[in-house]
């Protein structure tokens, strides 16, 4: 930032700290930006006159005499549609090189949607993976995050979504992502072809790790601008939220702050609802969906980061490798998305509540059987069946790798239904029974 | 009471069938098991996605849980556990049935019927 007219030149800081460095200033707001020789900082606390600035870079051979220039503003960033296929880093600036594009400015970080002025949640969100669309069809408005090891695809995952699911834009906030994924990312947007509906702001393992705290409020702010003022359906992807999180605990930590569990600031909570509770739908039509990455560590659902985000999300997606069929697949026993009743057999076809339950059912039936088999036991008929029935929902419905229509999904149950069962073991609906059943086992 | 009493017994003998195996217990295990899935599946499971089984009135549910406490008073004969495991399961089925048709409808009473014959 270049410095302008009349613009205050500060040269005397009173402290530093390993993040953060103090001085005496007028005038000076909250969450507003400087420049602290030559790096960029924000300032997080004033006591008086005395203002705490946090160098995002870190404080390391910065000097007591350094030249230090508030911007008189907060972080900003420019919203327009000329945001659209490009990536951009956590202060809203074009990565490799471009120009900034043109806009209006706006604060990030503002306060979310008053709940009078939203909707109630009634669109599906196609992804075009059963284990989704099926048994955890996803609603516009909702905030769900994927709880995921992080050995697993959960980036590819989230790539897939974005491609397939029908949104106007989609929004993309990479925190701590390794310079790979964040090539993986642009590669895959740019061969599909799909880049003028999506932007993206990342932040790379290369970067400061505190940087990443502006990420998802860039992120989210674009996507108001695209849901609100262009009433657009817009979904928000955040990848890995639990970065963010350590990078809250490393702010808070330098700052002195004590630490709650799993060394968490105590404010976790609402610094994660924050971001999630930006999830709305309009009455305009416009609506932003975020679908988040919480990576655990060693399957701890229990840790501060995945326990607060499970009472703040409405639901969690679940990964894991299936050994029977050697895919990923979204188990159907640890997912849940809360708002699935409000679209399912409504906006769907009339069978899907049943088929979903039934075929849910069946699959855990097949545990049963699968722990019986390890036991060493004999197997009945029925579980020698019902373990082959898992095999095939696994491969052809739960697995990530399908991309089908929902109604194709509900064809496909029923098929394997038809193939492994009578009906009375599938205890559907008699009505849908007559109707689907025998259609089924005609075209088999 | 009675019907907690069956459910905590069902558990307790499903947990003997997975010690000892399907075969390594009395039939009389699994029938005692497959009552309490009957009432389980009947009486405790409801579909929400249901617009008929969502709304269950207190006169329907004393009338079903009768019917279903009923079953589990009577004690039956089986060849063996499958034997067992399928006549429940085609009335856990039967009873499913009943629970997505309107009360004291014609339909209803043709699935009590359908049950009555099958004891």
């Amino acid at each position: 930032m270049t410095t302008t007219a009349f613009q205050r030149v500060y040269t005397r800081i009173e402290n530093i700290t390993k993040a953060t460095v103090t001085l005496m200033a007028g005038g000076v707001g909250n969450d507003e930006l400087a420049t602290v020789g030559g790096r960029l900082a924000q300032v997080v606390k004033i006591a008086g006159d005395e203002v705490t600035l946090q160098v995002f870079a870190g404080t390391e051979g910065i000097a007591t005499d350094d030249e230090v220039v508030f911007h008189g503003e907060p972080p900003v960033l420019r919203v327009g549609d000329a945001l659209a296929g490009r990536f951009f880093n956590a202060y809203g600036l074009p990565i490799e090189g471009g120009e900034q594009p043109e806009g209006e400015p706006r604060q990030i970080g503002g306060p979310t949607v008053n709940p009078f002025r939203r909707l109630q949640p009634s669109e599906l969100i196609a992804t075009g993976i059963a284990g989704i669309d099926l048994n955890n069809t996803i609603v516009t408005g909702q905030k769900i995050p994927f709880f995921a090891d992080p050995d697993q695809p959960y980036n590819q995952v989230m790539a897939t979504v974005a491609l397939r699911a029908q949104a106007d834009k989609i929004i993309l906030g990479g925190m701590g992502l390794t310079n790979d994924d964040y090539l993986y990312f642009k590669n895959v947007f740019e061969n599909a072809g799909a880049l003028d509906r999506i932007v993206s702001f990342v932040n790379t393992t290369e970067d400061p790790p505190v940087e990443r705290l502006l990420v998802p409020d860039m992120a989210l702010t674009a996507a108001e601008y695209f849901a609100v003022d262009k009433g657009q359906k817009v979904l928000v992807l955040l990848t890995d939220m639990t970065l963010y999180a350590d990078a809250l605990a490393i702010v808070s930590n330098r700052m002195d702050q004590i630490p709650s569990k799993d060394s968490m600031p105590g404010s976790l909570y609402s610094d994660l609802s924050k971001i999630y509770e930006k999830a709305v739908q309009l009455p305009s039509g416009g609506s932003i969906t975020i679908i988040a990455v919480t990576t655990l560590s060693g399957g701890d659902i229990t840790h501060a980061i995945p326990d607060n985000t499970g009472y703040i999300t409405e639901g969690q997606l679940f990964l894991r490798g299936d050994s029977d069929t050697g895919k990923v697949i979204v188990d159907p026993f640890r997912s849940l998305s809360r708002l699935k009743q409000l679209v399912i057999g409504k906006k769907t076809r009339e069978d899907h509540p049943q088929v979903m339950n039934a075929a849910v059912r069946l699959y855990a039936d097949a545990a049963g059987a699968k722990t019986k088999l390890e036991n060493g036991f004999d197997l009945s008929d029925y579980d020698e069946r019902a373990l082959a029935f898992a095999k095939d929902y696994s491969a052809h419905l739960l697995a990530i790798d399908v991309n089908i229509a929902i109604d194709e999904m509900l064809d496909t149950a029923w098929r394997l239904f038809a193939k492994y069962f009578s009906p009375a073991e599938t205890a559907i609906k008699q009505e849908l029974i007559d109707k689907y059943w025998a259609a089924t086992a005609a075209a088999n | 009471m009675r019907g907690k009493t069956l459910v905590q017994r069902g558990k307790e003998a499903a947990e003997q069938i997975n010690i000892l195996g399907d075969d390594g217990v009395p039939v009389e295990y699994h029938e005692r098991f497959w009552k309490s899935e009957l009432l389980d599946a009947v009486i405790l499971q409801q579909d929400a996605f249901d617009s008929t089984d969502a709304y269950t009135s207190f006169e329907r549910q004393k009338y079903m849980y009768n019917m279903v406490l009923d079953i589990c008073g009577r004690s039956f004969t089986f060849e063996d556990f499958e034997a067992c495991s399928g006549f429940f399961k085609g009335l856990i089925n039967d009873f499913k049935q009943m629970n997505y048709t309107e009360f004291e409808s014609k339909a209803f009473h043709d699935y009590r019927k359908q049950i009555e014959g099958k004891l």
